[in-house]
């Protein structure tokens, strides 16, 4: 990864070639080498333009993991991004940029107050916000037809707002468009003018009070910043050259602008992998990405496949002709492996993963071999239990965790309940068994019961960490671990309570935890779930109101009131870098795809779960009826679904079997980890591969 | 065994072999039909435990047959089936797909409030229905204790009729606006709201929503029936008497004008259709259809001669000769035929004591003593038998319980209330959570480690070695030095000791586990549950059930976003002592086989005694209040003594519901509120509750009646009758 290609293809040395191909659509299958391409593009920009100043080249890529070949590129030539090289999401462009020209939008008078300083919403506060308008509906009996839990019915109206914004449709239709797909009853229906309701008081809202969430962003942005002349001629002037990597993945705005800025660039590659579109629920799409490719000069198409086996190019061949295809038993043998007695209970599928992954290695054939354990949903106990299983076999994985509640990160929650040791002034409870677990995950050595006697009789009223409690007998504990104990203690009470909260955190951090004898030292993943909160921290206070941006305190506390509702969610973006390339892979399906990062073999957990294929069906939002390529007025039925499904199937084996170098191991418990029985489409799929396999055994 | 393909009905009396009947069909369709590979045949059962039942049978046939098991068919419950189906469109009804299902005893948490609130808020209407002959003091009681009650009662079973006659809420509203409508219809319908409010915030539904919004999806998405029609090809439905008229309406959706459909039922032993449209009647209708094959299965060889006659001599009473005419039809044929020579399943032979009808007058206490002197008796001549003691009311059932225990006879409440499967995953769940929450406790280390070694309990010698180790535990004096030993290591001391070794190797796995465990304490609690299970063996209905408990938690915690762990473990210790109720997707009990309980009297109440046979059973409880004839002199549960006039106000709040419907659908109420209807309603279903009893005895049957707790009741109408005819006949 961020390597040049040694013997680059016909292909690749032509996409690389930004003067004879100044715009150029580069399209194909993953693992075909594009992203190398672009690389090759990359450093022929560089090398033949070093003495230009300020951004010639913008790299935007649909989401931030996706940077990582060019990071890593730049790393190894010794080229520090911001020189010459910006590597961008169109999100975080048009964040910055709302940002910089704000006075250009305070002149359109969209605003009430145009010439105060707007206030950005992150997801969560949106929710907040949202929260107040849709509270007094219900009390008037209004979204009485959908069983939804509060804060799902928020984020499915912000959703729609979103969408709205990113497809490129007034928000004002939201509803109509919803309503006329929707086969449902007319009562039924109703629901979607109370959507439709709360979204024009929300927007009202946000126009009256400055606030500006990420749909008014995208609007502002396109309908305001883009076609003003100055903003063109700023953009025009940072960047001379585009690559635009994935452009499969994000949403039809961003293709627009595309479109629009192409003919005032030197250069611009466009890379499209054919078979993608992960990130649809999102609005991406793949068909408006497309479209650009009539916008360049050059197109090229590359078919070839730098990562799989022949017998894996074979395998994924069958899957997307089930039907005509007819596999042999030899490739079913060479491709797949399947557990040879029926696994009822999801203990006994993971004794199995455990068992195959140990032969796997175990197996002397002197070669490494790179592992990823895949499922539709990764849960904390399937993490954690994964993480055991293969550490009792001397194994190290890395996690890539999903957008999850920041509350359920182990570091997270430990670095929460320190700081609301360091301050009492907050009046915030912390349950004795949380006290105990944090001291364990803070100090290096300390045990669950030696941090019982440490906390010895602990009030969770007045939080205060005590002096050793007497008498406590030295023999029990350590003198090291009391002295760690004691550094702890003295270091959280001696803490400036109007100390911002984020410096607090990065002290704490810095001067504490990640010291020898804490458990943060030379913990990667500690660091990058510090600098998750840390940052998430900012992004609250800068949507509270300036009251509570001054008062350090207020702010500390509701934005950790928040983080303990679990409402206030992270995405973890680089999990996995610096992490080491031959440790185990723990990933959701979808965010190994997007992660781009092939690996020789793939054990795929629970096939029979439905999550393989199956999208999130939300009552009061849809991806696919609100995207361009879905009909005026067209009713969605069972039929559109189960066509989704498909698709969406297909394009999931297929994006993970170019990932895959050497093998599949497939998976399945008649009760999943939640005692579920599942019998989804992908295990028909497995079933009618071996039984297609044996019939031609048996006619041979 | 011969159907192939069409409509067909099969009649079948008890011990007549559904089960093996509908699992071999089930197998032949798999193995002679050319079935896609997306197909599935479908079975529908009634309780989770037949559908573990068939789901083993047709997979052993499968695999005897070289065949893989768990593909080409699917075995759910009812609602199950409408689980799978709404998964399919959730959207359609307004779910997303994360949506949770409530078990009763949170729905009537949930509806305590409002009850309280409309006895608030409708206090003079609503104690204006307390009967004036009551003193003040016992008023004050009732209405803060008894109405309440009765009220959430009476609104919970509205609430579920409403949603078996698919009535909106909107629909109520609208007809209720006209004046001189029943007040209580409004204030229950109030409460509906507030309900289904609350559902709403929840993201969750109930058991009836479940039924309901299933029939929506497939009603209003007709290419989403016609997908699943391809899924299931053929339908093989178990215990179908029961099933309400929504149920048999998904059914029908499901197999369409052409589809394959083969329905096994008795409609003698319909027990289930208290406020549902559930009636016998539909299945004997469906099978009276022109295009339906219509077979009997009547020979059974589950029961002695003597027990057979006794049934079927009922059956002749009910028809032809019960006193309440309105009731005739209760029961019908086909009578039960024992097997004939050479059938594998003979049935057992007579013996003197086959039937034993006590028709003496008994008070309750003297019953008690009664059974439990010829429990022990019969267990002293039979004992590897399988014995039950049935009876109406589970307070009663209790009662038995109590007494059986005291004169030291072993005795098993495995039916009752909540099975005893989860008791023990959730009581075992409680012991292991308290040693992680307090690591400082050997005594709670000691039960967890007990807990961890359950699966030795079966065999002597080790259950002996657990509890002689867990003994060392509990004598620690620091368990630090056991599970994270430093200076002082509590295990290699005792290596150095004359200690067994089996007994170290015990300690020794279970430190590592307990360590797993105190890691995995930084989890949510639904998940650090999840880990836990990971690591006990268990058999795979505890296993199950404890997958079933950690989606309960995950729910109570999202419902209640601030509760502690501690609130949670309330909650588990109430189930695991038996206070909470804890459903599934049935009531009844997972995988009980009365096999297991040789020796032992398991105590039950009728309605749980379905679908299962002991070789001795006491009908016990045979009284004119638990099995009433519909007379006017006999007490009713809903009558309530302490409303006016004992007015039936669950029958008339029917009966408005009703008319108001008949009313505003275009048609005309005919009828006249009489309450003597759903008094007949009553006997009728509890005349099919005493076939059942009847019917559960393989060797030896005794029926007994007590006089009651204000010892003025006689024995019921069937017992009279039938004892009468022993005695006559002998």
């Amino acid at each position: 990864m961020g390597n040049l290609p040694q013997t680059p293809t016909a292909i690749q040395k032509q996409s690389a070639d930004h003067i004879g191909y100044p715009t150029l659509f580069l399209s194909g299958p993953a693992s075909s080498g594009k992203t190398s391409a672009g690389l090759l593009r990359l450093n022929n920009i560089l090398t033949n333009q070093p003495e230009q100043s300020g951004h010639p080249v913008l790299v935007l890529i649909p989401q931030r993991s996706l940077a990582q070949p060019y990071h890593q590129f730049l790393r190894i030539i010794n080229f520090s991004e911001g020189d010459q090289v910006s590597i961008q999401t169109m999100s975080s462009l048009v964040r910055r940029m709302v940002s910089l020209f704000w006075p250009v939008i305070a002149s359109h008078q969209v605003f009430r107050h145009p010439y105060e300083a707007p206030r950005f919403l992150t997801l969560e506060t949106s929710q907040y916000y949202m929260a107040q308008i849709v509270l007094p509906m219900i009390d008037q009996g209004r979204f009485s037809n959908v069983t939804l839990p509060l804060f799902r019915l928020y984020s499915q109206i912000i959703d729609n707002l979103n969408k709205s914004a990113l497809v490129g449709f007034p928000h004002t239709e939201i509803g109509q468009r919803l309503s006329s797909a929707f086969i449902g009853d007319a009562a039924r229906q109703n629901v979607f003018s109370d959507v439709q309701e709360a979204v024009n008081q929300f927007r009202a809202y946000c126009l009256a009070n400055n606030l500006v969430d990420y749909s008014l962003q995208v609007e502002l942005f396109c309908q305001i910043l883009w076609p003003n002349q100055t903003f063109q001629k700023y953009i025009t002037n940072q960047y001379s050259h585009l690559i635009y990597d994935n452009s499969e993945e994000d949403p039809p705005y961003v293709h627009n602008i595309i479109s629009q800025w192409l003919p005032n660039l030197q250069s611009a590659l466009i890379i499209h992998d054919d078979q993608a579109g992960y990130r649809s629920f999102l609005g991406a799409d793949p068909r408006s990405a497309l479209s650009l490719q009539k916008q360049c000069q050059d197109s090229l198409v590359t078919t070839e496949n730098f990562v799989s086996s022949k017998h894996i190019q074979e395998l994924r061949r069958c899957f997307q002709d089930l039907k005509d295809c007819q596999p042999t038993q030899e490739l079913i043998n060479q491709t797949i492996g399947f557990p040879t007695k029926r696994l009822r209970f999801f203990p006994e599928l993971l004794d199995e993963l455990t068992k195959q992954i140990e032969e796997l290695r175990a197996q002397p054939d002197g070669k490494e071999k790179k592992i990823a354990i895949l499922a539709p949903y990764v849960s904390d106990s399937l993490r954690f239990s994964l993480e055991h299983n293969l550490e009792t076999l001397g194994l190290q994985v890395n996690i890539q965790k999903p957008s999850s509640p920041l509350n359920q990160d182990p570091v997270i929650k430990t670095l929460i309940i320190l700081s609301k040791f360091a301050h009492p002034s907050w009046e915030m409870r912390v349950s004795f068994l949380d006290a105990a677990v944090a001291l364990t995950y803070a100090v290096n050595g300390l045990d669950l019961n030696r941090a019982h006697l440490l906390l010895g009789s602990f009030d969770n009223s007045n939080l205060h960490l005590h002096d050793l409690p007497e008498p406590i007998k030295s023999d029990r504990i350590s003198s090291e671990l009391i002295e760690r104990y004691q550094e702890l203690r003295d270091w959280l009470h001696s803490t400036d309570p109007d100390e911002p909260f984020d410096s607090f955190l990065s002290r704490l951090f810095g001067e504490l935890l990640s010291q020898p004898g804490f458990r943060f030292e030379d913990n990667l993943q500690a660091g990058t779930s510090t600098a998750v909160l840390m940052e998430s921290f900012q992004k609250f206070t800068l949507s509270l109101d300036q009251k509570m941006q001054t008062d350090q305190r207020l702010a500390a506390q509701a934005f950790i009131e928040a983080v303990d509702s679990g409402l206030i969610s992270a995405f973890y973006l680089s999990d996995w870098e610096g992490q080491p390339n031959d440790n185990i892979l723990i990933a959701p399906v979808t965010s190994f795809l997007m992660r781009n990062e092939p690996v020789d073999y793939q054990f795929w957990l629970n096939i029979g779960s439905k999550g393989w294929y199956e999208r999130l069906e939300q009552p009061l939002t849809h991806p696919i009826v609100l995207s361009r390529n879905w009909s005026a007025g067209k009713q969605w039925t069972a039929d559109d679904e189960t066509a989704y499904n498909q698709a969406n199937l297909q394009r999931t084996l297929s994006g993970l079997l170019l990932r895959c170098r050497e093998k599949v191991f497939a998976l399945t418990s008649d009760y999943n980890e939640s005692g579920v029985e599942e019998r989804g489409q992908l295990l028909t799929v497995f079933q009618t591969l071996f039984r297609k396999a044996i019939r031609g055994e048996n006619e041979r | 065994m011969t159907y192939r393909e069409g409509l067909m009905g099969i009649s079948a009396v008890p011990g007549s072999g559904k089960t093996w009947t509908l699992s071999n069909l089930a197998v032949k369709l798999i193995l002679s039909t050319d079935l896609e590979p997306d197909q599935e045949i479908l079975v529908v059962t009634f309780s989770n435990s037949a559908a573990d039942n068939f789901s083993n049978r047709i997979g052993e046939q499968l695999r005897e047959n070289g065949l893989i098991e768990g593909f080409g068919y699917r075995v759910r419950t009812l609602h199950g089936l409408a689980n799978d189906i709404i998964h399919e469109r959730p959207e359609l009804v307004g779910l997303s797909n994360e949506f949770s299902i409530i078990d009763e005893s949170e729905s009537n948490e949930i509806m305590k409030d409002l009850v309280a609130q409309a006895m608030e808020n409708h206090f003079d209407y609503l104690t204006s229905l307390i009967s004036e002959d009551i003193n003040e003091k016992k008023r004050e009681s009732i209405i803060k204790t008894d109405f309440p009650d009765y009220l959430l009662i009476l609104a919970r079973n509205w609430i579920k009729t409403v949603k078996d006659k698919q009535i909106t809420i909107s629909q109520l509203e609208e007809w209720l606006s006209v004046p001189d409508t029943n007040p209580l219809m409004s204030i229950v319908l109030g409460i509906y709201r507030g309900y289904q409010a609350a559902l709403n915030y929840r993201g969750a539904i109930d058991f009836d929503d479940l039924i309901r919004y299933a029939l929506e999806c497939l009603r209003i998405d007709q290419n989403l029936t016609k997908q699943l029609r391809h899924r299931w090809p053929f339908i093989l439905e178990d215990e179908s008497q029961d099933s309400s008229k929504l149920q048999q309406e998904i059914l029908t959706n499901l197999v369409g004008d052409n589809g394959n459909w083969v329905r096994v039922g008795d409609p003698n032993q319909a027990i289930y259709e208290s406020f549902t449209t559930a009636d016998p009647n539909l299945l004997k209708t469906f099978v009276s259809r022109d295009n339906v094959r219509s077979v009997d299965l009547p020979v059974s060889g589950r029961s002695a001669q003597k027990i057979i006659d006794l049934a079927n001599a009922l059956i002749d009473w009910v028809q032809t000769s019960h006193p309440n005419y309105a009731i005739r039809d209760a029961l019908s044929e086909p009578f039960i035929q024992p097997t004939l020579p050479g059938d594998p399943q003979k049935n057992p032979t007579d013996r003197t004591d086959s039937v034993i009808l006590v028709d003496r007058t008994m008070t309750s206490d003297q019953e008690l003593v009664y059974l439990s002197r010829e429990v022990k008796t019969w267990l002293k001549e039979n004992p590897d038998s399988t014995v039950a003691i049935l009876t109406f009311l589970n307070k009663r059932a209790s009662e038995i319980v109590k007494f059986l225990k005291a004169e030291n006879i072993e005795v098993s409440e495995v039916l009752m209330k909540v099975p005893e499967s989860t008791r023990l995953s959730a009581g075992a769940i409680v012991l292991i959570l308290k040693s992680l929450f307090d690591p400082l406790n050997p005594g709670h280390l000691a039960r967890c480690f007990e807990v961890f070694f359950r699966h030795y309990q079966d065999n002597p010698d080790l259950s002996q070695l657990v509890k002689s180790t867990s003994k060392l535990i509990r004598e620690l004096e620091t368990t630090e030095d056991y599970l994270y030993p430093e200076v002082k290591d509590w295990l290699q001391d005792l290596e150095g000791e004359d200690i067994n070794q089996s007994s170290l190797e015990m300690l020794k796995s279970f430190r590592q586990v307990i360590k797993r465990w105190h890691a995995a304490l930084i989890l949510p609690l639904d998940q650090l549950i999840l880990v836990i299970a990971q690591n006990l063996i268990l058999d795979n209905a505890e296993l199950a059930i404890i997958h079933k408990l950690s989606g309960f938690i995950k729910s109570l915690l999202e419902n209640n976003p601030h509760w502690s762990v501690m609130n949670v473990m309330d909650e588990l210790i109430g189930i695991s002592k038996n206070s909470r109720g804890f459903a599934t997707f049935s009531q009844k009990e997972d995988g009980f086989d009365p096999e297991n309980y040789r020796g032992k009297v398991i105590v039950a109440t009728a309605h749980k005694s379905k679908g299962l046979e002991w070789d001795k059973v006491f009908l016990s409880s045979a009284n004119n209040f638990d099995y009433p004839g519909g007379e006017g002199n006999e007490v009713y549960t809903s009558e309530k003594w302490f409303i006016v006039d004992k007015r039936n106000l669950e029958a008339e709040l029917f009966y408005d519901l009703e008319s108001i419907r008949v009313e505003h659908t275009g048609g005309i109420m005919l009828r006249t509120f009489d309450k003597q209807n759903s008094r007949d309603d009553v006997a009728r279903e509890r005349l099919r509750l005493f076939y059942v009893g009847i019917t559960r005895a393989k060797k030896s049957l005794t029926i007994t009646w007590n006089t009651g707790t204000k010892n003025n009741l006689h024995a019921a109408l069937p017992l009279q009758y039938l004892s009468g005819l022993v005695n006559k006949n002998g």
